[in-house]
């Protein structure tokens, strides 16, 4: 791989785990598409391959998300498009759908839990990645998985009769 | 019953959609000609630098050769010529006349004596 290819090379490999990373801060699609297209616009300005593009690549989504996110909450007008979740909205779960149970007892984790719960399962990134992209260390990124995995099972064990 | 952590992974997120694959595709194509054209503007300083560097070379030893020189300095300069430089005239003037300055300066003193 040349020095100009990295770009396009992790964007090809990780973009849907980029995605998925951006949507767990904006909680919308189109915000994290343009939070990942930020992060590779910002990105193709650097002349020097970096040492890890995956991560480099997360790290910049993450905080491109964050900027999405913040200035989505700066304008009132737009609070709601934000908060709104197509994949959790309340009339699309329905209650005999185990997964649906699921995305709620999720939603009912720390915003954190949930990131790493998603960065780990969804983005299949390791705690040590989680902790170099979400800038905390590995232990307390593995306690907080270990935590949020239990909170759920109990969670979900309360909703069984 | 899966493990739950199989059903967090296998729970529906959103993916790349090819309009986000056309943008970024866009800003890697953006991003090698911007790179490419840095690289040739860089050699075109580096090239035209050297010209640059020959030609003001070549003007200086053309300046510097004996015969130059000379035509420069021998050519005739009276004080009307250099008066771009008003004290250089000056001293050029008390040079040319100090002779019938110095003789008023000293018939002075001599009449002074007497």
């Amino acid at each position: 791989m040349t020095n100009d290819d990295w770009l396009a090379a992790t964007y090809i490999e990780h973009k849907d785990g980029l995605v998925r990373c951006a949507w767990n801060i904006t909680r919308n699609s189109g915000a994290a598409e343009d939070a990942v297209h930020t992060a590779f616009a910002s990105m193709a300005k650097r002349s020097k391959r970096p040492d890890d593009p995956k991560l480099f690549a997360y790290r910049s989504v993450r905080n491109a998300a964050l900027n999405v996110q913040r200035s989505a909450s700066r304008r009132p007008t737009l609070q709601s498009e934000f908060d709104e979740t197509e994949l959790a909205k309340p009339e699309a779960h329905n209650d005999a759908d185990p997964d649906c149970d699921l995305e709620r007892a999720i939603k009912l984790l720390p915003i954190k839990s949930q990131e790493i719960i998603e960065l780990h399962l969804q983005s299949r990134l390791t705690f040590q990645e989680i902790g170099e992209t979400t800038e905390l260390p590995t232990q307390t990124v593995a306690s907080r998985y270990r935590r949020a995995i239990e909170k759920l099972r109990s969670l979900l064990q309360d909703k069984q009769p | 019953m899966k493990d739950l952590e199989d059903r967090i992974a296998e729970l529906t997120r959103p993916a790349a959609s090819a309009d986000l694959d056309d943008r970024v595709a866009g800003i890697v194509k953006r991003s090698h000609r911007s790179k490419r054209f840095r690289r040739i503007g860089g050699w075109t300083c580096s090239v035209v630098a050297c010209v640059v560097a020959f030609v003001l070379s070549t003007q200086f030893r053309s300046a510097s050769q004996p015969d130059a020189k000379l035509t420069q300095t021998d050519a005739p300069v009276s004080a009307t010529e250099i008066a771009i430089e008003p004290r250089l005239a000056s001293l050029v003037l008390l040079s040319d006349e100090k002779d019938s300055l110095w003789g008023v300066v000293d018939a002075s003193w001599k009449s002074s004596r007497k």
